[in-house]
């Protein structure tokens, strides 16, 4: 309920005031004097105070100066007597919410109340929307500036570095990783560098025209870019570089550029080549001497043969050990050989020339030892095929190599086996050369090894780099071989070359 | 002599007739084969006293495979075996000793090529109590 202070020196006007107040449904409170009035006022705080001007003592402008000194909230009404209009106004002047005349109406004391709680009201209500603002303004500020904090930290802490450079390329923004890979601090960056001196001379141009252009991630985008960058000592170094032009209202403002330090994992990939080609070093190392062992254990046993053929004097075993010391010889010269040719010791010379006449070469050269295994070697020439520019040399290798595994992928005791050797214009594509076999063929355990250096199913018979070398003169020529085997079934090797030549 | 039967199992032929020949000298009848699966035919058909098996590269696992499997048909007193090969040292339980070695690879005497002949006849007589 409101508390309602009533201060008029006539306690008539104060009953009646009372009385009619009180059934309002105010609480009322009355004083006889100012002094008296006040000293409610500081305990009861009432919102509104009616009060008479002219009283013995302290007056009612004395009052409501008063009042309104310490509560300029408090609505006063002013109740004035007749021809005291100057003293109404002195009161309106003094922030007086309404004065009412005596002898006082119903009505016009109704009006002057309801007045005072209008502006009572409207004053809550205007406190409630002010306080509300300035929360919503605190709140919106402190998110703000949290959000700007974790925008700054992110821009900052982040490992890689981020760069921003206006239009002119003045620096704007270069964080913590920036400074790690250039060396520059934030400061000397933002001050006195140009986003031109962060690149070898020349490259910070091309960038640019790269960000603009539609090749590395669409115009004004830069992705994944390999770049090195000029660092304050004048060290380059290996970036992945992204960068992005930010544009505000339609105008472009900055070009950012995120810098991932590539130095590290160039060093790693530079250590794991190392360890690769040791493990390859040693792999190959090992192959070469089971190799080797497997030479010498044919020559031991040739010599052992030797000797026994001397001592016994029985020309045979002289004659069958010679026989064995002198193929393990031939092994051992031929595995230097492929060695070499693997480690590229001969370059490959190209020139134009006819493969069917290497095809044929080949099948002459191996027509007797198939002959001698009972195996029928067939020659299927494409007639049309096009002259193509290879190493002829290299490419009688790959034959060579083919065929013989060919010949010998049947059981030694077996008869009536094939190979057949062919040639083919599959014209897009180039020209295909395929080996083809009805032997033992391969497990898929063993397809998928056969290209390995040193891997062999010949035992001491073979080396294990024919089809290697194969392989790699093959892909020296811009071809494929492929292989299809299937156990008991037979395999296939096709090679496939370029018609255009590697070169040309 | 005793005119023993010695199943020689290489799939290089030459090593057979070597091995053939210089064992021969010593009054072994000596059967070779090219392969596992006809090795083990012979091994059927012949009842030899010794089996000499070279273990190859590429398919070192089927000779270590086969051993395991004539050794447990044999049980440790039965048929000798002695393994020849020339150990790729990227293999399993290789790098260790012979000994620890032999406990997993069923073999009564495990020879690293080249081996010697002198060294092989040795090795035969002693598996055979020649």
């Amino acid at each position: 309920m409101k508390k309602l202070l009533v201060i008029d020196d006539e306690a008539s006007t104060r009953d009646l005031l009372k009385l009619s107040l009180e059934r309002d449904g105010y609480t009322v409170f009355t004083a006889e004097d100012g002094p008296t009035g006040l000293e409610i006022f500081a305990k009861e705080i009432p919102s509104i105070i009616l009060t008479d001007i002219k009283m013995p003592g302290m007056d009612g402008i004395e009052v409501l100066r008063r009042v309104k000194e310490r509560s300029p909230d408090v609505e006063v009404i002013v109740i004035t007597g007749h021809g005291e209009m100057n003293l109404a106004i002195r009161a309106l002047q003094l922030e007086a919410s309404d004065f009412i005349n005596k002898p006082i109406s119903d009505d016009s004391l109704a009006v002057a109340l309801r007045r005072a709680e209008e502006k009572i009201w409207l004053r809550n209500k205007l406190r409630e929307y002010t306080e509300d603002l300035e929360t919503m303004v605190k709140e919106t500020r402190e998110e703000l500036s949290k959000r700007h904090e974790l925008e700054h930290n992110l821009i900052h802490t982040s490992m890689d570095g981020i760069i921003a450079n206006d239009r002119q390329g003045n620096i704007i923004i270069f964080n913590e990783g920036a400074e790690r890979i250039y060396g520059y601090t934030r400061e000397e960056a933002i001050s006195s560098i140009h986003v031109t001196q962060l690149y070898p001379e020349g490259r910070a141009k091309q960038i640019k025209q790269m960000i603009y252009g539609n090749e590395h991630g669409g115009p004004g985008r830069l992705i994944n870019y390999s770049v090195e960058v000029l660092t304050k000592t004048g060290e380059l170094v290996p970036i992945l570089l992204s960068a992005t032009i930010l544009v505000d209202k339609g105008e472009e403002v900055a070009t950012v550029g995120y810098f991932k330090d590539m130095r590290e994992i160039k060093g790693l990939e530079a250590e794991l080549l190392k360890s690769e080609r040791m493990a390859a070093v040693g792999q190959t190392t090992a192959g070469i001497a089971h190799g080797v062992k497997n030479i010498l254990h044919g020559m031991k046993l040739g010599a052992f043969m030797i000797d026994t053929g001397f001592e016994k004097q029985k020309a045979e075993s002289l004659r069958k050990g010679w026989d064995l010391v002198r193929k393990n010889i031939d092994r051992i010269s031929k595995m230097t050989k492929e060695m070499l040719s693997l480690a590229n010791a001969t370059p490959p010379a190209y020139k134009l020339c006819s493969l069917n006449d290497i095809l044929d070469e080949i099948c002459q050269l191996m027509a007797d030892k198939a002959n001698e295994r009972g195996i029928s070697l067939v020659c299927e020439l494409d007639h049309s095929l096009p002259q193509v520019e290879v190493d002829p040399e290299g490419i009688h290798t790959c034959l060579l190599n083919l065929v013989t595994n060919a010949i010998e992928a049947f059981p030694q005791t077996a008869s009536g086996g094939q190979v057949i050797v062919s040639s083919r214009d599959e014209a897009e594509a180039g020209v295909c050369l395929q080996v083809k076999d009805t032997g033992v063929g391969m497990s898929k355990e063993i397809r998928d090894q056969i290209f390995e250096n040193l891997f062999s199913t010949k035992g001491s018979r073979g080396t294990g780099l024919g089809l290697a070398i194969t392989q790699k003169i093959v892909h020296e020529h811009g071809g494929t071989i492929q292989v299809e085997s299937q156990p008991q079934k037979g395999s296939s090797f096709t090679i496939t070359l370029p018609k255009e030549g590697f070169f040309g | 002599m005793s005119g023993k039967k010695i199943v020689i199992i290489d799939d290089d032929p030459e090593i057979c007739d070597a091995m053939s020949e210089i064992l021969g000298e010593y009054d072994y009848q000596v059967f070779t084969a090219l392969d596992t699966r006809s090795g083990y035919q012979l091994l059927l058909e012949e009842r030899p006293d010794l089996l000499i098996l070279d273990i190859m590269m590429a398919t070192m696992h089927e000779g270590l495979d086969f051993a395991t499997k004539i050794k447990e048909r044999e049980g440790i007193y039965g048929m000798p075996v002695l393994i020849v090969s020339a150990r790729p040292p990227a293999e399993r339980g290789y790098g260790r000793s012979l000994d620890e070695d032999l406990d997993w690879i069923h073999a009564d005497i495990f020879m690293e090529k080249p081996v010697e002949p002198e060294e092989l006849i040795h090795n035969v007589k002693l598996l055979l109590k020649d």
